[in-house]
């Protein structure tokens, strides 16, 4: 029986194709940018009126200095390092930069007189794949005066995405908790599994944000120590949005995987959110992508590796601005 | 006409059991041959120990790249390494038997290799937080050439 070179030369081929196709996916996964859908004009103009300082203080009927900020440093086990303020007549921002289990937090308290101010943002004012930018990037240019990054939707497929009310991607993605922003400014944490987009947006949503979990909810802890998710139960730089109560709201922003900051778990987290009084808090994306700005600085340190302190590139931000 | 396969000693290890051909011509010659025979066995064992290589190697790196991922995991990533473990029991089954692994080898490397790099790509993106629909293919290539590979077995 003679031996044929015609199976080497398909098993070469074959292993050529293979490695041709994984290159192909990673490029497609990693590199090359998509634009879907381009956000609107209006949207990103909003920032532009800020930058006027035009505050429109007449029309606000609730001003920010009537509630009361959260002060992080009253905690069991939290030491306040330092504090930065910005008021307006509609905005009321305290950042404090504290230390609790070994981390570094990053609280940004936020009183508002309208929903309105609570708002998102996109990379390049594209709604798209491998479309970003650094979040104090993109706050630069919609004039935020508080940012912190989103849920980069721009790296699944998968999950809700409507900013500023409006539907960019109805996929459901199973088991995917979600976080909505109704107009009003209250927060609710949904199951992709229970609701459409659609109906979402026809009950007042603003805002929904795809990577979660829920953090808290009814003032309850909604994750548990053991969940098994792996980015959950290893520490972590961490960013998470609360709600207090009517138009007020706070961001937290927990550096890690350095020396200096260990990280939370997700149930840290829960913890921290829940012992500051929120009634539902919600996990954002973390990691390299934690990012905080406040009055055109970045105020945490960032980072992927836990050597380099840089930002990364995100799809999304949420900003008071 | 003896054939002699000097260089290539793998070759004639793999061929050591000789055996006769004879052709009886048209005009009433009979022409006799002395061709070697490939020893499927020995064939299959190498196979085998290639298979239980690459599943080690794949062990290996999947441990590495886990050990740098800041305690965040991924089964795909961690149970890729038993894909070509599968395929080096398989051949070492098969060694037994006395399958033409010519076309069969090809199919089975062909698949376990879509099977192996689909879960270290998955497990790689999963790890990121992304993913990317594409990765469908890898199983699909995967199962398809693992049933050519049974289509082959079963033709021989």
């Amino acid at each position: 029986m003679k031996r044929s070179g015609k199976p080497g030369t398909v098993l070469a081929a074959s292993l050529v194709a293979l490695a041709l196709f994984t290159s192909y996916v990673a490029f497609d996964t990693f590199v090359i940018p998509r634009a879907y859908a381009k956000t609107t004009a209006q949207v990103q103009a909003e920032g532009t009126e800020a930058e006027d300082g035009e505050q429109d203080t007449e029309t606000a009927a609730y001003t920010a200095e009537d509630t009361e900020a959260v002060n992080p440093s009253s905690l069991d086990g939290v030491s306040a390092v330092s504090a930065k303020t910005y008021s307006d007549g509609n905005v009321s921002i305290t950042v404090t930069t504290c230390t609790w289990q070994d981390t570094t937090l990053y609280v940004a308290d936020v009183t508002v007189s309208s929903a309105d101010a609570l708002k998102t943002a996109l990379a390049d004012g594209t709604y798209g794949k491998n479309v970003t930018e650094t979040t104090s990037d993109i706050a630069d240019e919609v004039n935020a005066i508080l940012a912190v990054n989103g849920d980069f939707y721009g790296a699944r497929d998968l999950g809700y995405v409507i900013r500023n009310g409006v539907l960019y991607r109805d996929s459901a993605s199973s088991g995917q908790e979600d976080l909505v922003i109704y107009a009003d400014g209250s927060f609710s944490v949904i199951s992709e599994d229970e609701v459409m987009a659609q109906e979402l947006l026809d009950a007042g949503a603003q805002q929904v944000l795809s990577f979660g979990p829920g953090l808290v909810e009814n003032g309850e802890i909604s994750v548990t120590e053991d969940e098994e998710v792996g980015k959950a139960m290893a520490s972590n730089p961490r960013t998470a949005i609360g709600i207090l109560s009517d138009n007020h709201y706070v961001f937290v922003v927990a550096d890690g995987r350095t020396s200096e900051s260990a990280g939370f778990s997700l149930y840290e987290l829960a913890e921290f959110m829940q012992s500051l009084g929120c009634t539902t808090a919600y996990n954002l994306d973390g990691g390299g992508s934690s990012t905080m700005v406040f009055c055109g600085e970045v105020v945490n340190q960032p980072t992927t590796n836990g050597s380099t302190i840089k930002e990364r590139k995100v799809s999304d931000i949420i900003y008071v601005g | 006409m003896e054939k002699i396969y000097e260089e290539q000693e793998n070759y004639i290890e793999e061929h050591q059991d000789m055996e006769w051909r004879t052709e009886k011509k048209g005009d009433g010659r009979i022409r006799t041959d002395r061709e070697p025979a490939m020893n499927f066995s020995l064939i299959w064992k190498k196979k085998a120990v290639r298979y239980l290589a690459a599943s080690i190697l794949t062990l290996v790196f999947s441990l590495v790249y886990e050990h740098f991922s800041f305690g965040v995991t991924s089964a795909f990533l961690l149970s890729a390494f038993l894909v070509p473990l599968a395929g080096a029991v398989l051949c070492r089954a098969l060694a037994k038997a006395s399958f033409d692994p010519s076309w069969s080898s090809v199919f089975l490397t062909t698949g376990i290799a879509w099977l192996t790099i689909g879960a270290l790509l998955q497990g790689m993106l999963a790890i990121y937080g992304t993913e990317n629909a594409l990765m469908m293919v890898y199983p699909a290539m995967g199962i398809f050439f693992l049933l050519l590979t049974v289509a082959s077995l079963i033709v021989h």
